[in-house]
Parts: structure tokens; sequence; C-alpha cells
């Protein structure tokens, strides 16, 4: 179970991308948003950026789901990781992910899942707009139903 | 960084392209994104190529440092050359414009390119599809000649093409080749004041979608992450950063503009009331291009009223009210349609309204009759702006003289585009701040030095009145220029008072390329939230060439040069370079008479303070004075000697 999580407000993004570019810096020190854990959805038509990435869930879908035990919790921060090494490219986690977070990239087999950075994860601070919080586990309860009651109705109002 | 260097060249008559690597030596001489581009429109740009030839090339660059996490460095510039006619004997300049793009500049360079060259026209209408190494040619003819607005077109090429694609598109005025047809990019950006727009629909090119997979890489990654971080760190501390991050430039900036933008035709009360205040209900949220910490931009959407759901994107604020005082149209929600439309139809709204304001004044003078508009009866109402609007966009009856601009109009009627009464023109482009009551400061004076009479990036200080001259200073020397220069800068003249904006506007022009070079937004830079040796820094740490900002300024030089070079080859000599002549008459307001002042408004000036100052600006460029045009001695201490054969351009 993680300590922490990620929590995302997408009324606040304005779609700088910062958050992708860092995290394709930190994990490969190169700039390529295709490689980034956290995602931006962007519905065009009135340009609402809603960031998406792992969600941390307690017992992982796509964790039952790979066959060769290769998405692990990490011990240090309750996160799930992707053991390179291991992983056959089956993809089958990606389809088991029921909120569509895990990521698959172009010319590789190996899926993409944030893993918090070890339980530092610079998007958040790279976040100009404070569109990304890390928040206590036990902090998060009230703070998600709150925020997602506040952004799905106005995110159902703006896109609908 | 110099993996990305690489030139895409499409033809779009045979459908053949090619990957042109572009020499990393080249960096150093001009440094990267539009600092390329003009050294590849030296090779592409032939002389008089007419701008709707097959043969005139647009060459998009991306900025050197765009892709990356360096604050403000979104741009994109587009090279070609103009279809706005110049002067009655119908000179084009070659010109750059540069915008902030959101996904473009970033696609493109991970589809690995930083640069695109396109000639040639389709057979057909199309748009271009870029992934990767595919380029794919596809059928436009579904959007061609359609009532379908810029951003129907962009959301259903996204929709078909992936939402995180780059995408350039052309309304029904570039469609149509009406000279000042702008393009939209990425929803949220316009570029190509001057009729980019039209010379993509000369190639019948209805759009460019971009996306890419590739990486872009950093020579110290280390080193360039601990910059980008020393520089954000200190913008996040700038006094107005909650303010701007919250309402954009179009909520925070209206104080600036009501002083800098004032056309003196209402009481500045009256002007605030109908537009200063009511714009700000017209907010939703802001925008910020990729990398931008600060995000100006903004969308909005028109509460009440017949116009009612209208939305639109970018700071409206100082367009819209302007223009509104020019029209004498006191509902701002009317103004607010009149732009959406231009943006609709893919049309610059600056110029289209203030040509409307021209004619419509004539026509009402009677200076200007039914013969010359063709049957058209014109009248100083709203419903007749947006039927000129249409006309213009369609090219219909008098709306096909005017899409061929001031001097088409001049043509046609024997008006002078010089009796317009607010901004200026220059080279056939109205200025988009009438240096009367702005003061005249390095801005307004690089709308008539440039070849491309817009400020493409070259904002001061000076933009924001009543700074202090310790100020100004301070901000000169941040720019990596030496003592010796700076007390030039800073030298009292009779003729300009305080401070010499001839010497002051070469510099900031040269600092204008080098941003436009690597791609960081000119706010970033006015606001003195990035200076020259922060520049410098990342830009080497991003490439590995050790750079200072000096280093920098004289890449700026060289490019400047470069692309002064091209348009002497056209025929642009001083002649070409002068300062409107409106703006030595004096502008009457409710407040009184406003004249043409130094930014201090302690000295008036005269045409021939001017003349001495512009004789100031040759002199530090190291140019012929009288023909205001580069010599050859300057071009071979820039070294453009090595690369063409200045005998060509001279």
């Amino acid at each position: 179970m993680p300590k922490k999580i990620l929590l995302i407000e997408p009324l606040k993004c304005k779609g700088c991308l910062r958050c992708e570019l860092i995290c394709s810096f930190v994990k490969g020190t190169i700039f390529n948003i295709t490689i980034s854990r956290i995602r931006l959805l962007r519905f065009t038509e009135n340009e609402i950026y809603y960031p998406t990435t792992c969600e941390q869930c307690f017992t992982p879908p796509c964790k039952d789901a790979c066959p060769v035990e290769a998405i692990k919790i990490d011990a240090e921060t309750g996160a799930i990781t992707v053991d390179e090494e291991l992983c056959i490219g089956c993809q089958q986690c990606f389809f088991a992910c029921p909120l569509g977070r895990v990521s698959r990239v172009p010319h590789s087999k190996i899926p993409i899942i944030c893993d918090l950075c070890g339980g530092n994860p610079p998007c958040v601070e790279e976040c100009e707009y404070d569109a990304i919080k890390f928040v206590n586990f036990d902090k998060a309860n009230n703070e998600v139903r709150k925020s997602r009651i506040k952004n799905i109705s106005k995110l159902l109002e703006l896109i609908m | 960084m110099n993996k990305n260097l690489a030139a895409l060249f499409i033809d779009l008559t045979s459908e053949k392209t090619q990957v042109k690597k572009i020499k990393p030596d080249f960096l150093k001489m001009f440094l990267g994104g539009s600092g390329i581009g003009w050294m590849l429109a030296a090779e592409y740009i032939k002389p008089e190529t007419h701008p709707f030839s097959p043969e005139n090339p647009i060459i998009i660059s991306v900025g050197a440092l765009v892709g990356t996490l360096c604050p403000g460095a979104s741009k994109i510039s587009a090279i070609t050359k103009f279809p706005t006619l110049a002067s009655a004997d119908g000179k084009n300049f070659i010109g750059e414009c540069t915008g902030g793009t959101r996904y473009f500049g970033l696609m493109l360079k991970m589809a690995g390119y930083s640069h695109l060259i396109i000639v040639g026209k389709a057979s057909k209408p199309i748009y271009l599809k870029i992934y990767d190494d595919e380029i794919e040619f596809k059928d436009a003819s579904g959007f061609w000649g359609k009532n379908y607005s810029t951003d129907y077109v962009a959301n259903k090429l996204l929709e078909d093409e992936g939402e995180d694609s780059g995408v350039i598109v052309i309304g029904k005025a570039g469609e149509k080749k009406v000279f000042h047809a702008l393009t939209f990019v990425d929803k949220m950006s316009t570029l190509g004041r001057g009729g980019l727009g039209a010379v993509m629909g000369s190639k019948n090119l209805k759009a460019i979608v971009v996306r890419g997979t590739k990486a872009i890489k950093i020579a110290d990654s280390k080193k360039f992450i601990e910059e980008v971080h020393k520089v954000r760190s200190r913008i996040i501390k700038w006094p107005h950063f909650k303010q701007w991050i919250t309402r954009g430039m179009g909520g925070s900036g209206w104080e600036i503009f009501r002083n800098t933008q004032y056309p003196g035709k209402w009481k500045k009360t009256k002007w605030d009331k109908l537009y200063g205040e009511k714009i700000k209900e017209t907010f939703d949220r802001v925008q910020a291009c990729i990398s931008c910490i600060i995000s100006c931009k903004n969308t909005w959407t028109i509460r009440n009223g017949k116009f009612a759901g209208d939305k639109g994107f970018s700071p409206a604020t100082a367009k819209v009210a302007t223009s509104g005082q020019l029209l004498d149209v006191e509902d701002y929600r009317k103004m607010l349609h009149l732009y959406k439309v231009a943006n609709d139809e893919g049309i610059d709204f600056y110029t289209t309204t203030r040509l409307i304001d021209f004619v419509t004044t004539l026509y009402h003078q009677g200076k200007l009759t039914e013969h010359d508009t063709q049957g058209m009866k014109l009248s100083r109402s709203y419903d007749c702006y947006l039927d000129l609007l249409y006309k213009i966009v369609n090219r219909e009856k008098f709306g096909d003289v005017l899409a061929d601009g001031w001097f088409g109009l001049y043509n046609k009627t024997n008006i002078d585009p010089q009796e317009y009464w607010y901004g200026g023109i220059c080279k056939g482009v109205d200025f988009i701040y009438d240096a009367r009551p702005s003061h005249f400061h390095p801005l307004m004076m690089t709308f008539f030095t440039r070849p491309r009479p817009h400020h493409g990036g070259s904002h001061t200080l000076t933009n924001v009145p009543g700074k202090s001259i310790e100020e100004i200073k301070e901000q000169v020397i941040k720019w990596g220029l030496d003592e010796t220069t700076v007390n030039k800068i800073f030298t009292p003249t009779p003729y300009s008072g305080k401070f010499n904006v001839g010497i002051y506007t070469k510099y900031m022009e040269d600092m204008m390329r080098v941003k436009n070079a690597l791609g960081i937004c000119s706010i970033y830079t006015f606001m003195g939230l990035i200076f020259g040796e922060d520049m410098a820094n990342l830009y080497s740490a991003a490439t590995g060439l050790e750079m200072s900002a000096s280093d920098l300024l004289k890449c700026g030089e060289r490019i400047f040069n470069l692309s002064k070079l091209l348009n002497v080859r056209e025929g642009f000599t001083r002649e070409d370079d002068k300062p409107p002549e409106i703006w030595f008459k004096p502008m009457i307001s409710p407040e009184g008479k406003i004249v043409l002042k130094d930014y201090f408004g302690s000295k008036i000036f005269q045409k021939e303070d001017i003349e001495r100052i512009l004789d100031d600006y040759y002199k530090e460029r190291g140019w012929d004075v009288k023909r205001g045009i580069p010599t050859r001695e300057k071009l071979v201490k820039l070294g453009l000697t090595k690369i063409i054969n200045v005998e060509d351009f001279l």
C-alpha cells in the first residue's frame, strides 16, 4: 500500500507539458513525452487537459494480469514497478488496467507505469499551476472525494 | 540536441521528400532555429521569385531549445517571401514570423526535424501529415472552399491524426490568397502577419499535421537541468507571477494596453468602462504554450447577448479594444464576434479592421465613391464592417481590392496608405502600436527597420511605460553588452533624449534574432525574467557548444545581417525604412493633442531627429548609412562571405 499518492486536479492544468517533459527526463535523461509516466488527455474542442497517471491500486489488476510476475510492489514506497528484465512484452497489463493508465511506448515492448520516483516525484514540483499534488495516503481520502466531485462536474459541463 | 538537426525538404508538386542533414558547425554561426532557417532561406529563396510561385519556399524552424524544459522555449518561426505589397511598385519582403506553440514545435523535433522546407504546389488541396519518417500528402478537398472555421478543421485533423499532434491550418482567407491571411497554430497562436496563410493557400496546402516519437537529447543534462531550475526559481519570485498564471496577459495587461494602444477617439475612462472592464467577464481559462510557466494566453466566451456562446483563444483585450474604438463600436461583444470571425476565416484582425476603418471613413467623407467601391454602399456601422470582412475573405467586389492590402487599395484608388490616422504603415504593413501614445522606443523603431514590419519579438523593458533609466540600463547590461556599448546607448543626445534609441534598437534586434533562434518567448525577456547569460548557459548545456552572452549577440547580428541581405537583393534600401508620416502629426484625442515624444516624454521628435537616430542605427550596424544596407566589410567581418557569395545580394 503506497504511503503517498499523486493527486491531480485537472482544472488547474494549463497544458504546458512540463510534467511529461520532466518525467521523460528523469526516466531517460532525454526529452520525449511518449515515455512519460504521466500523460495529458487533451479534449481538443474546449482545450481541456486532464493529466493522467497510475492511481496505485491496492490490488492492481495489471499485477494480476502479468503472467511472469514482472509487475511488483515496491517495499519502500508501495508503488507499482515493472521489472524490465522479466517483462516479455505481452501487453496484458495494458489491457487489464480499468483506468487506461498503463502506457505503451513506440519502439519498445516494455509498458510504462508510474513508480512514484522512489517517493519523490519531480512532476509535482515542476507543475507551476499546482495541478499535481503528492499527498499522504490517509489524507487522500477526502481530498480525492472533494476534488473528484469538483473536477468531474465542471469537466462534464465543459466537455459535454 | 545536435541529433535533432535536420531539414525535411518537401516538394508538393512531385510529392518527393528528402531529409537534409545540417552540419552542426553551422550552429556556431547561426545558433539553430530561425538562425539556421535564414541560412536555408539564402539557399532556397531565389531572386525575383513571386510569393505565390511554387518555387517560393516556406521554411519552418523550431527554436533550438524548444521541446526541453527551458521556461518559455516554445516558438517556431516561418520564413518566406510574403505577398503583402511593400510598395506601390509591388516589392515583397522576405521575412520571418514567429509564434508560440504547444505541440507543433515539440512534435516536429520529436519527428526528427528541426526545419521544414516546403516548395512546389499540390495538384489539388491537400494537407501534409508527418509522422516520424512517414510523410503523407492527404486529400483536403473535404475542407477546401467550405464554410468551416479554422478551429473546426484543426479539431477534425486532431481527431483523425492524434490529439497530441501539432497542427497549422489556414482558413478561407488563405485559400483565397488574401494578402493578409494568417495561419493558426495548435489552436492557440497566430503565425504569419504579411500573408503566410496566403502562401500556404497558393500551394494548395490546407494544413500541416505533425507527430513524432523520437527523443530530444541534451549534451550536458545535469548542467542543463540545473540552469533550468535556477531560472525557474527566479521567475516564480516575480511579483506579477501569481496574477499572470491565474489571469494571463489578457486579464492582467489592461493598464499597459490602455496607455500604449490608445487610438485617441474616446476618453480613456469611457474605454475602460466599455472594454477594459467588460472583456474581463469573457475570461475562461489560462492557456500555456509548451514549457511555459507564466502562461499569457487565455480562452474566452461571450456570456450573453446576440453572440452568446462565441468562443476564442489568445488575450483579446488589446486587439479588440483598440479596433473597437477605431470603428466606434461600443458593444465589446460585437467586436469579439468580429474577432472570432476573423480567426475562423484565417485573416489578420489588425490589418482587416484598420482597412475597414480607413475605407468606411473615407466613404463617409466622400473621398471614396461608389465607383471605387464597385457599387458597394459603405457606412460606419457594424453590419457594414462584418459584411466587408466577409467580402475581403471571399475576394468579392470591393473586398477583392482590400484583400490586396494597403497598396492594393492605392493601386486601384490612388489613396495613399500614409494617410491612415492610427498606428502608421511601413512596407505595406500597419503597425500594431502607434508611437505617439506609446512613445518612441526600440520596438517602435524596429517596426520600420526590420525587413517585415511587425515586432517579431523585439520587446524591451521600454514597452512598459514609466520605467526609470536605471531599470532600463540594468536590463540592457544583463543582455551581455560591453560597457562601452552600454555607455554609448545611454549617452544623451539633443536629437534622441536620455538614451539613443538608434543604437539601442540595433542591439535589441540582434537579441530578438537570438531569442527566435533559441525559440524563447519575448515576454520572458522583456519582463526581465531571462537574460543573456541565462540563454548562453542553457544553450551551451543543451548543445555542448560553449557560448557566452556576447557570443550569442554576435550570432544574432550575423542572422540579422543575413535577413537584411536577402531583402537588399529584392531592392529594399533606406528609402523603405521610413517612419510613418502620421507620427509627425499630432493625434487629436479627448485628452488633448498627443505628439511623438521620447520614452520619458521629455522631448518632442521632429522628422529630422528620427533621421539622425536612423543614421546612428546604421552607423552602429556598420552599414552604408546613406543606403541603409550592409557593407561588404561588415559581411566579411561577420563571416558571411564564407557561406554565401555576397556579391549576388548587394
